[in-house]
């Protein structure tokens, strides 16, 4: 496909690359709602063209550098990419887990994210374990003036809830989409009492359903190793990759109907209303559902 | 897929390749569906997507006479309708809480589908006294190149004293073709037309064996199939010349 004409998804930031492995003079020849983009570092400044179709450099939009990672867009963003204050804080450590390639919708990956109730079935024995399936009541809004979706309370057993936990606890989750594809959950510290440790999803939708996830996790945790962190992150993220590859059809349906939901589906019913509200189209089930599906 | 009708029954496997707490995957005319054995014996055909989130149901599990979705956990009866979700295990799911499934039958040792809706059963093979399903094969061809082969092929019988020196062949239902030697012993294909690009033959043998010689005929046709398969593939016999259809996009 070329590049979109959905000026919702346009005028948005996204992340396209982790600055680390875009060094000075390296380039990233990748992809952005169905554009091909280089991106590449001028110094300490990053910069994006889109690619022409002789694959050198046309058109020059805005980047910068957030979070670790270098933000794009294509189009005129109204604002600027979420504000995370936690980054500001000390003892804790960034960690990148690079760019894992997902066939699927960028709004099914952030769904999934949002998603509580399939710990027990696609992360058995370290997010969640059958017998201790029931999702208890939780809060979720849209807040102003950021427009952003909030999901709070979110109370859930885990055999091992993160690389640094002994044993089972009970975690705590806070959710929040900042915009379509971008969303960070706050997460009990294993380590530090009273502490939220942050994972987060920058997710580069590529095509309307291919997509780059880049995931960072932004820890209290001095005794696991690099290596260690980034295994258990990879390690759930490619759990929930094979589901996300396998849900149809592909694109998400906005309209109330074409998927059954429940209670705990909650914070994912207001992230559909809040997308059709937006007007997004990429990346939604536009088309007959037996077409795809049947 | 020129021969190929909605309103057919397929076959789109052997009873006996399919046990109690199975899940697979069956493509036929472009559209997917799942089927599954119940820990009672019973097979289901559904389409193969959870009523909730879109999952493929081919990952799920068996659990005793449900079948449970891999991303939720989600139970569902043999009716299709939801019977547990484990997030809310207190709450009775509602009544359109129910998975889509295609008509599902079997008979003469293969297990049959539709994705339309057919006038009468599966096609009656009862007038072989012996009928042994050998093995399926899946074949890199569209469903009318490998009809036309079957219709022309040769086999060595299994239990002819002396090689079989005529064949003649017949289609006794749409989507079955009976190759027979003079000799009496014959082989039933059935063709499963998954998309304009990939058929899957289900072979079925009428030599009089039981017992212990049944694995010696599996493997004696496996050869047969295995070679059938090469020639198709390669258009070894050259009386046909379909223009096959482009490859179909990934979806």
């Amino acid at each position: 496909m070329t590049k979109t004409t959905d000026i919702v998804a346009l005028n948005d930031w996204q992340a396209v690359g982790n600055v680390d492995e875009i060094m000075s003079g390296k380039r990233r020849n990748t992809r952005l709602l169905g554009q091909d983009i280089i991106v590449e570092m001028d110094g300490e400044h990053p910069r994006m063209f889109e690619a022409n179709a002789d694959g050198g450099m046309g058109t020059e939009h805005p980047a910068q550098i957030r979070y670790g990672h270098i933000w794009v867009t294509l189009g005129t963003p109204a604002k600027p990419p979420l504000d995370m204050p936690e980054f500001k804080e000390d003892g804790r450590r960034l960690v990148s887990c690079g760019a894992v390639t997902v066939r699927a919708s960028a709004l099914r990956i952030v769904e999934n994210f949002l998603d509580i109730s399939h710990f027990p079935y696609v992360h058995t024995g370290i997010l969640g374990e059958e017998p201790i399936t029931e999702v208890t009541d939780y809060k979720f809004e849209v807040r102003q003036p950021d427009d952003e979706i909030w999901a709070t309370d979110c109370n859930f057993f885990q055999p091992q809830a993160a690389a640094s936990a002994e044993g089972g606890q009970v975690s705590e989750y806070k959710y929040r989409v900042s915009s379509p594809f971008v969303t960070v959950l706050y997460k009990t510290c294993p380590v530090v009492e009273g502490a939220w440790d942050l994972v987060g999803i920058f997710v580069q939708p590529c095509d309307e359903g291919v997509c780059d996830v880049h995931t960072f996790m932004l820890v209290f945790d001095d005794a696991s190793s690099y290596t260690d962190l980034v295994h258990f992150q990879h390690e759930i993220f490619m759990q929930d990759r094979s589901i996300l590859e396998n849900q149809r059809p592909t694109g998400l349906p906005l309209s109330p109907g074409h998927e059954s939901a429940i209670k705990a589906d909650g914070s994912s019913m207001l992230y559909r209303r809040w997308l059709r509200q937006k007007g997004l189209t990429f990346g939604t089930f536009q088309g007959d559902e037996d077409s795809e599906a049947a | 897929m020129e021969n190929a009708s909605k309103d057919t029954w397929y076959a789109i496997g052997g009873s006996s390749s399919l046990y109690p707490g199975d899940v697979q995957p069956v493509h036929l005319l472009r559209v997917e569906r799942v089927v599954w054995r119940d820990g009672t014996g019973k097979s289901h055909v559904w389409h193969n997507r959870c009523i909730h989130r879109g999952m493929r149901l081919q990952y799920g599990f068996v659990d005793g006479d449900r079948l449970a979705c891999r991303y939720h956990g989600w139970r569902f009866a043999g009716d299709g309708k939801c019977a547990y979700i484990p997030a809310h295990p207190d709450m009775t799911p509602p009544d359109d809480f129910c998975v889509s499934s295609s008509p599902a039958a079997e008979a003469a040792g293969l297990i049959w589908t539709t994705i339309g809706s057919p006038a009468g059963p599966p096609p009656d093979l009862s007038e072989f006294s012996t009928l042994t399903f050998c093995r399926s094969i899946a074949i890199n061809c569209a469903p009318a190149v490998v009809e036309a082969h079957a219709t022309a092929t040769q086999f060595a019988p299994f239990a002819a004293a002396t090689p079989a020196t005529s064949f003649s062949s017949r289609h006794p239902a749409p989507g079955v073709i009976v190759v027979e030697a003079d000799s009496g012993e014959a082989l039933v294909l059935a063709v499963q037309p998954a998309s304009n690009v990939k058929t899957h033959l289900h072979i079925l043998s009428t030599a009089p064996v039981a017992g212990a010689d049944i694995p010696v005929l599996r493997r004696h046709v496996s050869a047969w199939a295995r070679q059938f398969r090469w020639r198709v593939e390669n258009r070894v016999d050259q009386a046909h010349t379909e223009t096959e259809t482009a490859r179909e996009p990934r979806r």
